[in-house]
């Protein structure tokens, strides 16, 4: 069996986010019941879409952004776009070569922020796919 | 993260007592020695924060040059530790008197960043 391929990171356009301690990417069916008088009581389910979602959590960095890198208030000014300037271009790169691009919205941003300074502050990114999520560079393995 | 945490406690601590990791080297009081054992934290890019679990311990035959001693150790560490890259809490303290020697323990979380 191949390793399980890790550190897996995701691209808002050209910068890489930071302070990323993971990324979890769902993709989940959209379906569609439907019954006729033709199917004598069965109902039909069809698969009319996918919904495609990325969350990111991560450590707030202080030190600042620039421009390879996405810092919080980067995130913060990204996440309250509206209409066509909301949308992202999105890469999802996997430590094997493969690499997925689309399009996404930020969906959700919060911020954590604890007062005990031994603890971290934290953040976490809900991004949602417009359209596909589609492979351009595959694995090398 | 050029300097660790021991380099620092090290450097701050010497010249005020003998001190040393884990096991005195000498057999004349007073001394101190010390401990500790590191977490260290990571995120995607790498690690960003390592957190020391510090025991510094001061060996006398009085008590008085004991609690000196550590007096003085707490203030060093408290400022000299507490400088850019580092953070020092205080966790917990406890004094015994163990075969007409007195132990002063003094317990700190260090981070470096």
């Amino acid at each position: 069996m191949a390793t399980l391929c890790y550190n897996i990171r995701l691209q808002l356009g050209e910068k890489t986010l930071i302070g990323v301690t993971q990324d979890d990417l769902s993709v989940s069916a959209i379906t569609k019941e439907s019954i006729t008088k033709d199917d004598n009581g069965v109902k039909q389910k069809a698969i009319t879409g996918h919904d495609v979602t990325f969350k990111v959590a991560g450590i707030i960095d202080m030190t600042g952004g620039s421009s390879s890198v996405l810092d919080n208030d980067d995130l913060i000014d990204m996440a309250q776009e509206t209409g066509a300037s909301a949308e992202l271009d999105l890469t999802y790169l996997r430590s094997d070569g493969a690499t997925y691009e689309g399009v996404a919205v930020i969906t959700g941003y919060s911020e954590s922020s604890p007062a005990d300074p031994d603890s971290d502050a934290t953040y976490s990114l809900d991004l949602k796919v417009i359209g596909d999520l589609t492979i351009v560079s595959q694995s090398n393995g | 993260m050029t300097e660790g945490i021991a380099t620092r406690l090290v450097g701050a601590c010497k010249s005020t007592v003998n001190f040393y990791l884990s096991e005195a080297e000498a057999d004349k009081y007073p001394y101190a020695v010390y401990d500790a054992d590191y977490t260290p934290s990571s995120t995607k890019d790498g690690v960003y924060k390592i957190t020391g679990n510090v025991n510094v311990r001061v060996y006398s035959e009085t008590f008085s040059e004991a609690d000196t001693i550590a007096e003085s150790l707490r203030t060093i560490i408290g400022t000299t530790m507490n400088t850019e890259g580092f953070t020092v809490k205080e966790d917990a303290s406890s004094k015994n008197c163990t075969e007409g020697v007195w132990v002063i323990n003094l317990h700190y979380i260090i981070t470096q960043r």
